[in-house]
């Protein structure tokens, strides 16, 4: 070959006297390179889109999902609890039959005679009965290649989320009662799986109104609780510290004691019959004019002018009059953020959140401000968290054991962690409301309320329905429970799969249902992976039939493109016909020749797909740069977040690479292969002669 | 003759090749000729009588439509053609048919290249190719790239590429066709003398009476027929 290959190199070296050729080499190797930069650059992204929403896609479910199919609710198994009153008569989940000491609870001389249509028992061997729910657990872990398997129980109910969300809606700077609104949803309820490993990313972290929303609701007193004010706030205040205040927009009050006795602030004076009724004092003199604006807007009759100290007396000097004493209330507005220390003492004798007191420092119009201050007409505004383990939070909570918790059955109720379409809609932390559901009684079906609070939000990405998933501690989910003949394959009970690699899963639900196969428990059990999930799969399908698509485009271009070699190889053949001729004379024999044409194919195929290669390793770093020229010529995000995520995947795709790299070597082998015929046929008699 | 007692080196035997396009013409028939190691044959005849069509044949470069050829005691097949004129035959042309994008050592050694022989400096190939190139008085133009040399100059250097395989057979067609008549006594001169010297097997095709009789035997190929010069 080494003769091939110099010869070769040689006739791919652009010289002066091949212009043609060698243009059409130069514009061969750049279209080449071209379509290899563009199919990796875009495919790496893709692919890393597609990992990107694969595993949002299947962040709220595990990996892979085994669920009775209806022989096991057929069975005598599972039927035979609701007529033992071993088992209270009631058939058993998954988590329960787990649990359960006795595989036959039936009791012939105490229970009631079974009816002649009740299901015969599956037996093992040597007479006892197979215990379905148990030994499919441990088939799971006998998957042959798959020791690192999890599995937990899951549960998904459904129930009417009705929310209500009270709020200050008054209009700055004033103040009036807060009107309440009410979100309400027929809703997913699942089960919280604090095995998932992708829930940290998925969780969002709470902001300062959900804090405050959650004091202003724990403030609130509640009839269905018998706690006391200050056992309730103890979880809250032993969790959070409370660093600065941001004064609300309908303005904080200032009590008189902490004006500054030797200072002057402006204000604005809110007159009736011409009496001073309060006094705004804007956290900058600037803010002054827009402040009085405003409340003239409003109807009323705004006044500026100075406060200051005079012989103990807060007096109020303006143009209209000199100088009034303030017996009136004085505000802070204008969202002024004052350093907070909570007194914790205050909470002792506390009876309202107003009681709670917290020394404050900060500026107003420049003018220091210190001093003991109630909390009334603050906003939380920065907070850092406490670690305690006296008590456990409101919200939901990472133990450093067991995972993450989702509190449930505390003062405001069950804690559920809700889609970020509900934050969206203005639910925060700490919102109650009640789940409403159905259970059958005696009587009849009967309406249940289950008092909840909203404990979290997480981000479903792009999970279908995922606005609709309330996530609740499967002690709720247990509750919420009713008969699971429903037609919407979302809702059941089953056992959760996890495994280390999600790209794992369709090799391990094929190991798993081999080793059900073995057991004899397949017309049992049926194992899912999270391609084959009714409401993921059209996702799935779909992003597989757009990659096929754009890998057959991706092909054709690349086709087109190393069309071109043939056409610079024929005439680089018809070029060399002297060449040939005198090499064969040497002994070089026609398959050889061939070969030679055959190579420079190869090689600028190589060098082209090198070129893009590194082109497109080089985009890809660089593909920040690149998102934002877009978004400058567009002159809009090119990108959208909810799809992509705050950045473009950039990591180089190694199948789309080798994807590439295989497919120009191939095609430019295949388009050698004309030219390199065409060589062969060369007859040096006839070249030799023609000199 | 003193070689009929031995094997020649290439036997031909009852050649004929014949052209069909644009009409049909039978250029020689029934030819047979032996080539031993040492011997120089001079093929004379008129223009168009097929001398070089019969070199070529005898290279193994075209095949005849009958008859048939042995070299090394190997008969000549298609599958076998390049093999063995890479191995036992050398060509000189007339119009030289140098690599113009090589310089002259790295025409000489091509033949090794094709032959797969290591050619690296120090090689035995190498080191032929530099005596070679001395031996044509060239050894100071060895990396000149040939385009820029004479036409005296390339014939030199297609005589040692005729030999760098050190191949039994040397085939000439009109080697000093193209030079004037200083040079082309010149490369006569040298063209026998290295034949001789390595004991080679020459065939020169011409019309240079002057060349013909430096040969052993001279043959002239007339209306189909090749016949010796008595």
């Amino acid at each position: 070959m080494r003769f091939e290959l110099s010869v070769a190199l040689k006739y791919l070296l652009p010289k002066r006297r091949q212009l043609s050729v060698s243009i059409i080499s130069l514009v061969s190797i750049l279209v080449i390179s071209l379509v290899v930069w563009l199919v990796v650059v875009f495919l790496s992204v893709t692919e890393g889109i597609e990992k990107k929403w694969v595993e949002e896609l299947v962040a709220l479910n595990a990996p892979l999902r085994m669920t009775p199919k209806d022989a096991y609710y057929h069975s005598y198994y599972y039927q035979i609890d609701g007529v033992s009153a071993d088992s209270n008569y009631s058939n058993k989940s998954i988590g329960e039959k787990l649990q359960a000491i006795a595989t036959n609870p039936y009791d012939p001389s105490f229970d009631s005679e079974l009816p002649q249509d009740f299901p015969t028992p599956d037996m093992h061997q040597d007479g006892s009965i197979k215990d379905l729910v148990k030994e499919g657990w441990e088939t799971i872990f006998k998957a042959d290649g798959f020791s690192h398997l999890s599995a937990h129980e899951y549960e998904v109910a459904f129930g009417n989320l009705k929310l209500e969300l009270i709020r200050n809606t008054s209009p700055p700077l004033l103040s009036e009662s807060p009107k309440e609104t009410i979100l309400n949803q027929v809703s997913y309820i699942a089960s919280f799986e604090n095995a998932n490993k992708r829930l940290t990313s998925m969780l969002l972290p709470m902001s300062s109104a959900d804090y405050s929303n959650l004091l202003e609701m724990l403030g609130k007193k509640r009839e269905e609780t018998s706690l006391s004010f200050q056992n309730r706030l103890i979880p809250f205040f032993d969790h959070i510290n409370i660093e600065t205040f941001e004064t609300a927009k309908e303005g904080s009050l200032l009590p008189k004691s902490l004006y500054p006795k030797s200072a002057t602030l402006r204000g604005v004076a809110l007159l009736h019959q011409g009496k001073i009724l309060k006094v705004y004092i804007p956290e900058s003199i600037e803010k002054v004019d827009s402040t009085a604006h405003l409340l003239s807007t409003y109807g009323y009759e705004p006044l500026i002018g100075d406060l200051h100290f005079e012989e103990g007396s807060l007096l109020f000097s303006s143009l209209k009059d000199p100088a009034s004493e303030v017996d009136s209330a004085l505000f802070i507005v204008g969202g002024v953020e004052f350093a907070a220390k909570f007194l914790r003492d205050s909470l002792q004798s506390a009876k309202k959140l107003s009681d709670l007191q917290f020394e404050i420092a900060g500026k107003i119009q420049g003018i220091p401000i210190q001093g003991t201050l109630p909390f009334k007409g603050f906003n939380i505004k920065r907070v850092s968290s406490l670690e305690s383990s006296q008590s456990a939070p409101y919200w939901i909570h990472k133990h450093a054991e067991k995972g993450f918790f989702i509190p449930f059955q505390n003062s405001l109720g069950e804690g559920i962690v809700l889609p970020k379409s509900y934050r969206d809609n203005g639910a925060h932390l700490g919102d109650q409301g009640t789940i409403s559901y159905t259970r059958e009684s005696a009587s009849g079906f009967q309406e249940m309320r289950l008092p909840i609070y909203v404990a979290g939000f997480y981000d479903p990405g792009l999970m279908p329905a995922g606005n609709r998933i309330i996530l609740t501690d499967p002690k709720v989910t247990a509750l919420l429970r009713t008969n699971y003949s429903f037609s919407d394959g979302m809702i059941g009970n089953g056992i959760s799969i996890w495994l280390p690699q999600l790209q794992d899963a369709p090799k391990a639900k094929v190991a798993i249902q081999k080793a059900l196969e073995k057991n004899n428990l397949d017309k049992y059990w049926k194992v899912e992976s999270f391609a084959d999930y009714e409401l993921t799969q059209p996702i799935f399908q779909q992003l597989q039939s757009d990659k096929t698509l754009f890998t057959l485009i991706a092909l054709i271009i690349l086709i087109v493109a190393c069309s071109n070699i043939i056409s610079m190889l024929i005439l680089l053949v018809n070029d060399k016909r002297k060449e040939v001729g005198i090499l064969q004379s040497m002994g070089a024999s026609k398959f050889r020749i061939g070969l030679i044409f055959g190579m420079c194919g190869l090689i600028t195929g190589l060098f082209s797909s090198l070129l893009g290669t590194l082109s497109a390793i080089l985009t890809l770093k660089y593909l920040h740069s690149l998102v934002s020229l877009l978004n400058f010529l567009q002159g809009h995000e090119a990108f959208h977040q909810a799809f992509y995520g705050s950045e473009l995947p950039n990591s180089l795709s190694l199948n789309a690479l080798g994807f590439v790299i295989a497919a120009t070597i191939v095609i430019s082998i295949l388009a050698g292969v004309i030219p390199a015929i065409k060589a062969a046929r060369i007859q040096p008699s006839q070249t030799l002669r023609s000199e | 003759m003193a070689y009929e007692n031995k094997n020649p080196i290439l036997q031909a035997r009852e050649l004929s090749k014949s052209f069909y396009y644009p009409e049909p013409l039978d250029i020689f028939k029934n030819v047979s000729l032996d080539l031993h190691l040492g011997q120089s044959i001079a093929i004379m005849g008129a223009s168009g009588e097929g001398k070089s069509t019969l070199l070529h044949i005898l290279g193994t470069l075209e095949r005849p439509n009958e008859g048939n050829i042995t070299i090394a005691g190997q008969p000549v097949t298609p599958s076998k053609a390049a093999f063995l004129r890479n191995l036992h035959i050398g060509f000189v042309f007339q119009a030289f048919n140098l690599l113009e994008d090589y310089s002259a050592i790295q025409n000489v050694l091509m033949p090794a290249l094709i032959g797969q022989k290591p050619i690296h400096k120090g090689s035995s190939a190498h080191q032929r190719a530099q005596e070679l190139l001395s031996l044509v008085g060239l050894d100071s133009r060895s990396h000149f790239m040939t385009k820029l040399l004479s036409g005296g100059e390339k014939q030199r250097v297609a005589l040692a590429r005729a030999l760098c395989n050190d191949p039994e057979i040397i085939l000439a067609d009109e080697p000093t066709g193209n030079l004037d008549s200083e040079t082309s006594e010149k490369v006569h001169h040298l063209l026998f003398d290295l034949t001789r010297k390595f004991h080679k097997a020459l065939v020169i095709v011409t019309h240079d009476k002057e060349l013909a009789k430096l040969c052993n035997q001279v043959f002239y190929l007339k209306k189909g027929k090749l016949e010796q010069q008595q």
